[in-house]
């Protein structure tokens, strides 16, 4: 069982490794099962890997998850109804400074938990180019395991992560209650917003880890 | 905010307190109820946004909030119950748990939970019948006899390493996979977020209880288990609320988002809600 687990996000990293040479109709054969295990696989190595420093691991970080994160969209999402009020200049620096957020935010938080497996329980096509992944995640911190599930989106023949829902509890819902909540306290003003993230962005460039609620 | 570390932790976290379903245990539901309430207080920050919140929101993220994420309209209310809850959570319940923790050895505390776990069985097998789930009424009634039994009345979990895993249920979840909605979001004191339909269950629960009736005559004895199973509750999460609460920038709302996508999910037995995913396109 050992073995096979190690084997599994190992051979599912270096298939998508392989069909990531090939275009995208090679891409979409890829199961939504598969890009899950290569794609954790591919998280925990880069956070773990000793031959890189610091500022080399987050950019790694960082290209795995724009390449198979749909960063545009969750961060649409997670906007809410402040989307349509922000104007253009407004919209755009959100979704740079929002995917830098994501990206340090869980490079920070997923450090703990890279010697973490992870175990595919089913697969569900919702039928509209979508698909729900049902994994457990084991930890040896953790008496019982974790159960995450990952809504994928088939962008033009590509996978990339939509959400993720913990235990029942979805990252990006929290994530819009916990932003339309800081607008909120600031009179609706989506600028308090982006200042907010703005501070945190400074603080990523000096190489710190980032919450922007605290 | 609420990303990854917290809520990798937090299965025992929402599990076990953000659940009107901790308030049934042995009858003595209405402890449970505390420890979550405590949960639920605000921070300063919070404090401080509930004055300004209500006139100055605009329409456009009021809206928002309603109709994405938990109908609230008692808010106000809600907000101040849930700050006195979040006091006597300060006060009394956490300092409590601290000490339970520090000076009861660990197996001792995971006894304890196991007992209280256990007595919760008649419970959920009630309700897993009243959902028409075969399976796993089987489960618990197999789970309970054998933990009663080679168990030492529950204090172990025999069952568990013979490959028969604990599931919960209660009459909130069994009315809720009848199609019944929540209802408005409502924060009660001591009690914690129990919205309608949850309320209904909870007192449904307490009366389906054995241990109810068992107790009814011992006061002293209900209250002890009553002491013994919100301090169990709560000392099982005293890191992943102070951390939760850390890291908001709204509590209040946190807890209300947390406890509706929950108790949804425990509705579904932990399966996706493909009818309801959020909307990404619009």
């Amino acid at each position: 069982m050992f073995m096979r687990s190690k084997l599994i996000p190992m051979m599912a990293a270096l298939l998508l490794a392989a069909t990531m040479l090939f275009n995208g109709a090679v891409q979409a054969a890829i199961a939504p099962s598969v890009f899950v295990e290569s794609l954790t696989y591919s998280a925990f190595e880069t956070l773990r890997d000793p031959a890189i420093d610091e500022k080399q691991r987050f950019a790694k970080f960082r290209t795995l998850l724009s390449q198979h994160v749909d960063m545009q969209r969750i961060g649409k999402f997670v906007l809410g109804a402040n989307w349509r009020r922000a104007d253009a200049a407004q919209q755009s620096e959100y979704q740079k400074l929002f995917s830098d957020y994501v990206i340090s935010a869980y490079a920070g938080r997923l450090k703990d938990y890279t010697d973490a497996t992870i175990r595919i329980k089913d697969t569900t096509d919702t039928g509209k180019g979508e698909y729900i992944v049902s994994t457990l995640v084991l930890h040896p911190k953790n008496p019982e395991p974790v159960k995450v599930d990952w809504r994928l989106r088939d962008n033009a023949g590509v996978l990339q992560v939509l959400d993720m829902t913990i235990e029942g509890i979805s990252m990006a819902l929290t994530q819009r209650s916990e932003f339309t909540s800081i607008i909120q306290q600031n009179n609706g003003d989506i600028n308090a917003l982006l200042a907010r993230l703005r501070s945190s962005a400074g603080a990523i460039n000096a190489g710190k880890q980032v919450s922007i609620t605290k | 905010m609420l990303l990854g570390r917290q809520l990798y932790n937090f299965r025992q976290g929402t599990g076990y307190v953000i659940d009107p379903k901790l308030t049934k245990r042995g009858g003595v539901s209405a402890l449970t109820v505390g420890i979550t309430a405590l949960l639920l207080a605000t921070t300063t920050p919070v404090i401080a946004m509930e004055a300004s919140v209500p006139d100055t929101a605009d329409a456009a993220t009021n809206v928002e909030v309603g109709t994405t994420e938990v109908n609230d309209p008692f808010e106000p209310m809600n907000r101040a119950i849930f700050a006195f809850n979040l006091g006597f959570d300060k006060i009394i319940l956490r300092p409590t748990a601290i000490v339970y923790r520090a000076v009861v050895p660990g197996p001792a505390r995971e006894s304890a939970t196991n007992f209280l776990d256990n007595l919760e069985s008649p419970v959920i097998f009630l309700n897993d019948l009243l959902q028409g789930k075969p399976n796993r009424a089987g489960n618990t009634l197999a789970r309970f006899g054998i933990n009663t039994l080679i168990g030492f009345f529950g204090f172990f979990d025999p069952a568990e390493s013979m490959g028969m895993e604990r599931h919960d249920e209660d009459f909130a979840q069994t009315l809720g996979t009848w199609g019944m909605g929540s209802g408005p979001y409502l924060m009660l004191p001591f009690l914690g977020p129990l919205p309608p339909r949850d309320a209904v269950g909870f007192a449904a629960d307490i009366f389906t209880d054995p241990m109810t009736y068992i107790l009814w005559d011992h006061r002293t004895a209900n209250l002890a288990l009553y002491g013994v199973d919100v301090v169990d509750q709560r000392h099982q999460v005293i890191d992943e609320f102070d951390e939760l609460e850390k890291s908001s920038v709204d509590y209040y709302a946190a807890i209300r988002s947390l406890y509706t996508q929950r108790m949804n999910d425990q509705i579904r037995d932990g399966k996706p809600d493909l009818e309801n995913l959020p909307d990404f396109d619009n």
